[in-house]
């Protein structure tokens, strides 16, 4: 098992650990990844989310459960950086990355590991738990920054609904809703630029760790990890086995949970004037602490 | 609807996305440099890696394709050498050299592999080891005689450019790792090929994103010649050329979308570095682009009679 679980994960960390080499190295300097990152944002993470929704073959109750248990795992992360974030400090300032971070996982990385550990048959209970992650979590990460620098609801509300990976999600699953997902001339051209988009997404969240982010504030940046990469996927993974999932959903909800923060919470937090070194700080964490959790965690689901 | 335009209609969409998303101000032109280094330097050489190095070569017409393909280059450069009496400024004729000589290998990558399965993708990936240093040291040399530019490349420096090369570096390496069997399985090959299939979306994108429409207007004569040269001339000059040596089949196919694809924007970047006619580049690349959705499967389809 050891084995198979290694194949398909060092890959996907070489590819991460490439993104880092090529920016520290001044290969690719830093600034050359703005427009990465931009095109990663606007388009290469919104056309992977719909082609992933318009192309999915939902059945009826055990996705929509999937969804749901997907959903009842962002809610309790949320609940759970609140706690603990006011553990840590009354600062709203500290726990708006709290709960971004807990509760926004990387989606592609999550995908990619699920799609090389266990096929592309677990594709669409994928995006079924995706989907529901992403919206629940973008909207929770743009209130949580958009209350703490006083802007209000509004404007998180507002930022929400133009998010270009919010927005990819909704139109894919009216697209698969509609029947327009599966006129494949309509959507060659997203499904052509999602398929690519999955590496450039990870060399991007490589060259996006900063180390440098990690000095101080150990307590909070620490807490973040542990919440994000070890009690992640006991949730999930244990709501999971409750609503009676097991095998490879069992395997997905588990790497789910375990995945590291997503990097697009750093933007946001950026937007909002929110902390965003320390939101740096808890990404490249997570990201770290979770090559040693996310295998982990497959490893327990796949055995169980 | 053919395989070549089945094939042809995402990659012409996915141009039409990045012309877009810079027309719309989405991802704005200079942030565009950034996606076009990470595509040329990390995801195209590890496509090219991820492909030769695990290609089957046995009983594909490699020698005598890659023969064609190169005395192909040649005798376009031939041609366009011999257009030099026309009375044109020596910038302009730059251009229309570099027009008529260089191809946008991308396009051809990302067809290979829908429209002529895997024999096609072998093939189009082993083309840019002799073709690169050959089209480079020709457009070098005919805009340090023609060119306007008071900066003249040292020898030294093309050839640095040339060796180090990622994608012809790319290439050897590939073809040394087949022949050794080295990489066929395991993470190198396993992260080569996750990395390289986000090259041909992100490449074609950054084609459409430097498309320059109003640059069609610049010398509209030329422009049509470069463009004839271009998409009319040189398929008749690959397929003449593959067929006097034997070729057939995909690799005439294969040879035709050679000699078809739009110019190269590297092209543009050469002529505005060297003192060419960075506007009628311009021009040409994007009237090639937006021709070639026509040209390419119709003498691809003309290789079908041979």
């Amino acid at each position: 098992m050891t084995q198979i679980i290694l194949s398909a994960f060092l890959p996907v960390f070489l590819i991460i650990a490439l993104g880092y080499g090529v920016r520290a190295l001044g290969y690719i300097p830093r600034e050359h990844w703005r427009g990465v990152n931009a095109l990663n944002h606007r388009l290469l993470l919104p056309s992977f989310l719909f082609s992933l929704l318009a192309q999915a073959q939902f059945d009826g109750g055990q996705s929509l459960t999937l969804a749901g248990v997907s959903a009842l795992g962002s809610f309790i992360m949320i609940a759970l950086a609140l706690v603990l974030g006011r553990m840590i400090s009354p600062s709203g300032r500290i726990t708006a990355p709290m709960i971004a971070s807990a509760v926004m996982w990387n989606i592609v990385l999550s995908l990619a590991l699920a799609d090389r550990l266990l096929g592309d048959t677990i594709a669409s209970a994928g995006a079924a738990v995706s989907a529901t992650g992403v919206i629940i979590g973008a909207a929770a990460a743009v209130a949580g920054f958009a209350l703490t620098s006083g802007r209000g609801l509004k404007a998180a509300l507002a930022k929400t609904a133009r998010d270009p990976v919010v927005l990819a999600c909704v139109l894919g699953l009216l697209a698969n809703l509609s029947g327009l997902g599966r006129i494949s001339y309509l959507v060659a051209p997203i499904e052509m630029i999602g398929a690519g988009s999955m590496a450039v997404i990870l060399l991007s969240m490589g060259a996006g760790l900063d180390f440098k982010a990690l000095k101080g504030r150990l307590t909070v940046l620490l807490s973040a990890a542990l919440l994000r990469t070890c009690v992640g996927p006991v949730v999930y993974l244990g709501l999971a086995l409750a609503f009676g999932f097991s095998g490879d959903f069992a395997v997905l909800m588990a790497i789910a949970g375990a995945a590291p923060a997503a990097a697009f919470i750093y933007a946001v937090a950026a937007d909002f004037d929110g902390e965003a070194g320390l939101t740096a700080g808890m990404i490249t964490l997570t990201v770290l602490t979770s090559a040693i959790t996310l295998p982990v965690a497959a490893a327990i689901a796949l055995s169980l | 609807m053919n395989a070549v335009a089945s094939a042809l209609i995402p990659i012409f969409g996915v141009i039409a996305l990045g012309w877009a998303m810079r027309r719309s101000g989405l991802v704005r032109k200079e942030l565009w440099l950034g996606v076009n280094r990470l595509s040329y330097q990390a995801l195209l050489p590890s496509l090219l890696f991820s492909t030769i190095s695990r290609a089957d070569y046995a009983g594909l017409p490699a020698g005598s394709f890659l023969i064609a393909v190169t005395l192909g280059f040649v005798v376009m450069g031939a041609l366009c050498l011999a257009l030099k009496p026309l009375p044109v400024p020596g910038p302009a004729y730059t251009s229309l050299f570099q027009g008529g000589v260089r191809w946008n290998g991308f396009v051809l990558l990302a067809l290979a592999g829908t429209a002529f399965g895997t024999e096609g993708n072998a093939l189009a990936a082993l083309v840019f080891a002799p073709t690169v240093p050959l089209i480079n040291v020709m457009c070098v040399v005919v805009l340090t005689v023609w060119g306007t530019s008071d900066v003249k490349p040292d020898a030294r420096r093309v050839g640095m450019r040339i060796v180090t090369n990622p994608l012809i570096i790319a290439c050897l390496l590939g073809a040394a790792c087949n022949a050794l069997g080295l990489f066929q399985t395991g993470p190198v090959a396993d992260t080569a090929a996750l990395a390289g299939r986000a090259a041909l979306p992100l490449i074609l994108m950054a084609i459409g994103a430097g498309l320059d429409f109003s640059a069609l207007k610049a010398r509209p004569k030329l422009l049509m010649l470069s463009v004839s040269l271009k998409l009319i001339i040189a398929p008749l000059v690959f397929i003449v050329l593959g067929r006097l040596f034997g070729v057939e089949g995909v690799a005439l196919a294969l040879l035709a979308a050679i000699g078809s694809t739009p110019g190269a924007a590297a092209a543009y970047v050469l002529a505005a570095e060297l003192g060419g006619d960075a506007r009628l580049m311009a021009g040409h690349v994007t009237a090639t682009t937006l021709l070639a959705f026509l040209a390419m499967p119709f003498w691809i389809w003309t290789t079908s009679f041979l």
